[in-house]
């Protein structure tokens, strides 16, 4: 059975005895069909409602209708709401109801929390929105003030149009964007002669803009991502690529291995040679992880690193569940959120798991006073469970685990009772 | 009695009758494999990281091992396996497959493959591939060609015993495991995408399955088995888990869970089927080898 089903079962059943057991009695508390209120005038003999004097009112509060989200003797929820803010809303804008199955939903959408961005009462911007767009992102997005600080900014960026690109409340597109990154830019930008020439005349029309060209702010013009390739800055694409006139103009010269390995030898061999290779680095799949023309860091990472490593070992991200799944070493702590290359060679290791070196130096390189006197470790002491010598990680999980200290169960008793099984009785 | 005391009676029956009908939140599949036997280290010789595996007759097993990189054949002796001979590789282990008459191997960096015949194995022949092939997984067909996946090109080949290319077939990265079919075509896992993916005897895709997850975490398959009734038995890296679905992609059940205990697996590797039916398993973060049997009723022969 349905375990909704059930739910409605035992909601159904408790309602029927709870209208048997106290039953309404009628006349109590109601008041005389002759007798109104103006909502307006009772509320405001209390309460004070900046949003009265906005320029933008929402419509329930400029037809003086308190009432209609706030309950005036008792509620569920804070501040007299009768219902919680996201499905309130919802009770007028049913057309929110429509976003809310997209692919993609904005965090406070997705949470109900509609008052993060619009005043409920009033504001003097469109839209009741709390702060100009910009700003309102910046909020949240601490990325604004670091594109702010940059150079070169988009226009739209700079005037704080967000939504020119951006959806405010749900989207089929990643990073809620409108459309296609081409479709967008193709908005403002076209595909002239000048832009033929500066692409070599490369066919980009279709490409995803967005993997060169930082869509906020850079530091270089063309608003160029922070690391530039050295063949693309030099504007030798066929040391990489056919010619722009051939059928397949990207198609590369060679596979991706050669082609990388040509300069990025250390990293090719390493992904071949080492006992651990990473499924795509093994398969001189460079791509999937770097971007060959432009990128942010060093590495030309398509995003930042946790999340070029989610992207394939957590693939639903945090809407499918699993966010504690991968959860970064030490967060919120001092030095935490620590980068997965941290722990892990993403090319290829002769240690299990990816691991830059033997577990138990790799973690000893930051616990250094965690253990004073210490079970011991290595191969002269083997786990009795499966015979191979004991690591950290045979107590201990990498990510997160039930109990504290990353421990796999409680350290009181449970966990070590889990080999030295003759402690089981006492 | 009252009829307030009646009422709460009433309510008492009709929440428990309510709450018996809650299913658990958290459905498994069904248990469909036990535990039969780890193979036992010995002084000598011990396994430790296993990666690959092949057994090419009913008491006989390789196991591909990166640490030190070698093979170690193992032999079933009265009613236990031991460890017998390693036989030193020049470089880790990839795959490992047995082609009716040999074991061949893929390893790591190399653009060739190793085959190890005779009753010790030790009779080793180099099978060379067409320049710039970077053999992966590997799976042998019944008509006694090997199919090979090339890394570097992406591409799966069907090639000769004399390594000769005979077909190929672009499949994309990702692929994590391969296994040829009964009928002449073959099966591959995508391990990013949680999925297994069939293909006909003309390599035309046919079905292809995204595997249950195990509560929120995403089936990772990294090796597959195949049963002679086309049932797929395939082994779940980060669920520690063995799952098995039928020729239609519907999960039949599954097997063993993530752990350290006999029985249970941490970061399993590969999978390979025995003369008897029994599955076999490279359990690599507890660094042994782990014998499972089917217990539904339907052990193929």
């Amino acid at each position: 059975m349905n375990p909704s089903m059930s739910v409605v079962r035992c909601a159904a059943v408790s309602i029927l005895a709870a209208a048997v057991l106290f039953p309404v009695r009628p006349g109590r508390a109601e008041l005389p069909a002759d007798r109104t209120v103006n909502e307006i005038e009772a509320c405001l003999s209390c309460h004070d409602l900046e949003g009265l004097g906005a320029r933008v009112q929402h419509a329930p509060v400029e037809a003086g209708e308190c009432s209609a989200c706030h309950n005036p003797h008792v509620a569920r929820f804070s501040s007299l709401l009768r219902d919680r803010p996201g499905p309130l809303c919802q009770t007028c804008h049913s057309e929110l109801q429509t976003e809310l199955v997209k692919p993609r939903v904005h965090a406070p959408v997705a949470a109900g929390e509609c008052s993060g961005c619009h005043d409920p009462h009033g504001s003097d911007l469109q839209g009741l929105l709390i702060a100009a767009g910009g700003s309102l992102c910046g909020n949240c997005h601490s990325n604004v003030e670091q594109w702010q600080g940059r150079q070169v900014k988009h226009a739209p960026f700079s005037q704080g149009r967000c939504s020119t690109c951006h959806e405010a409340h749900a989207s089929d597109a990643p990073g809620l964007l409108r459309g296609s990154s081409s479709q967008i830019c193709f908005g403002c930008h076209s595909a002239d002669a000048t832009f033929k020439s500066s692409h070599k005349s490369y066919p980009v029309e279709r490409a995803a803009c967005h993997q060169c060209h930082d869509p906020h702010a850079s530091a270089q013009r063309g608003l160029f991502r922070e690391t530039i390739h050295p063949p693309f800055e030099n504007g030798d694409c066929t040391a990489c690529h056919a010619a722009a006139g051939s059928p397949e103009p990207f198609a590369t010269v060679t596979s991706q291995d050669r082609l990388c390995g040509k300069c990025h030898a250390d990293q090719v061999v390493a992904s071949r040679e080492a006992s651990s290779g990473h499924i795509s680095a093994g398969g001189g799949n460079c791509t999937a992880c770097h971007n060959p023309h432009a990128g942010d860091g060093p590495s030309m990472l398509l995003r930042d690193q946790q999340s070029v490593c989610l992207s394939c070992h957590n693939p639903g991200g945090a809407s499918s569940g699993e966010a504690e799944r991968y959860r970064t070493h030490a967060e919120g702590k001092e030095g935490g959120d620590l980068p997965c290359s941290t722990c892990h060679a993403p090319h290829g290791s002769e240690q299990p798991l990816l691991f830059v070196s033997d577990s138990v130096e790799l973690c000893g390189s930051c616990h250094t006073h965690e253990h004073g006197i210490r079970h011991p470790l290595g191969e002269e002491t083997r786990d009795p469970r499966t015979g191979s010598p004991m690591t950290c990680l045979s107590c201990h999980g990498i990510h997160h685990a039930d109990s504290e200290m990353y421990l796999f169960a409680s350290p009181e008793r449970d966990l070590c009772v889990g080999c030295h099984k003759e402690m089981g009785g006492q | 009695m009252s009829r307030s005391r009646s009422l709460v009676v009433v309510m008492a029956l009709a929440w428990s009758w309510a709450f018996s009908l809650v299913p658990p939140v958290h459905c498994d599949l069904p248990r469909i494999l036990v535990w039969v036997e780890s193979l036992q280290n010995t002084e000598e010789l011990e396994i430790r990281r296993p990666v690959a595996l092949a057994s090419g007759a009913n008491d006989e097993l390789v196991v591909a091992d990166v640490h030190s990189p070698r093979l170690i054949v193992c032999r079933r002796i009265g009613v236990t396996w031991q460890l017998q001979r390693a036989i030193e590789l020049p470089s880790a282990p990839i795959a490992l497959v047995h082609d009716g008459r040999r074991y061949i191997a893929s390893l790591r960096g190399r653009g060739d493959l190793l085959s190890f015949e005779g009753i010790d194995k030790m009779q080793q022949t180099l099978i060379s591939l067409p320049e710039g092939t970077l053999p992966g997984q590997l799976a042998a067909e019944i008509t006694g060609s090997l199919l090979v996946f090339d890394l570097a090109r992406e591409k799966l080949l069907r090639v000769d015993t004399q390594g000769r290319v005979q077909k190929e077939l672009p499949l994309g990265g990702g692929l994590t495991a391969l296994a040829s079919t009964p009928g002449g075509g073959f099966v591959i896992t995508n391990a990013g995408e949680g999925s297994v993916q069939w293909f006909g005897p003309d390599w035309q895709p046919g079905g292809r399955w995204v595997l249950p997850s195990e509560g929120p975490v995403p089936a990772w398959p990294v090796g597959i088995a195949v049963e002679p009734n086309g049932s797929l038995d395939i082994v779940d890296r980060h669920g520690g888990r063995i799952l098995v679905i039928d020729a239609t992609g519907k999960p039949e059940g599954a097997g063993s869970r993530r752990g350290w205990e006999s029985g249970l697996l941490l970061f399993p590797a590969a999978i390979d089927r025995l003369g008897n039916g029994n599955l076999v398993v490279a359990d690599e973060g507890n660094g042994r080898v782990q014998i499972f049997r089917r217990v539904d009723g339907i052990q193929p022969p």
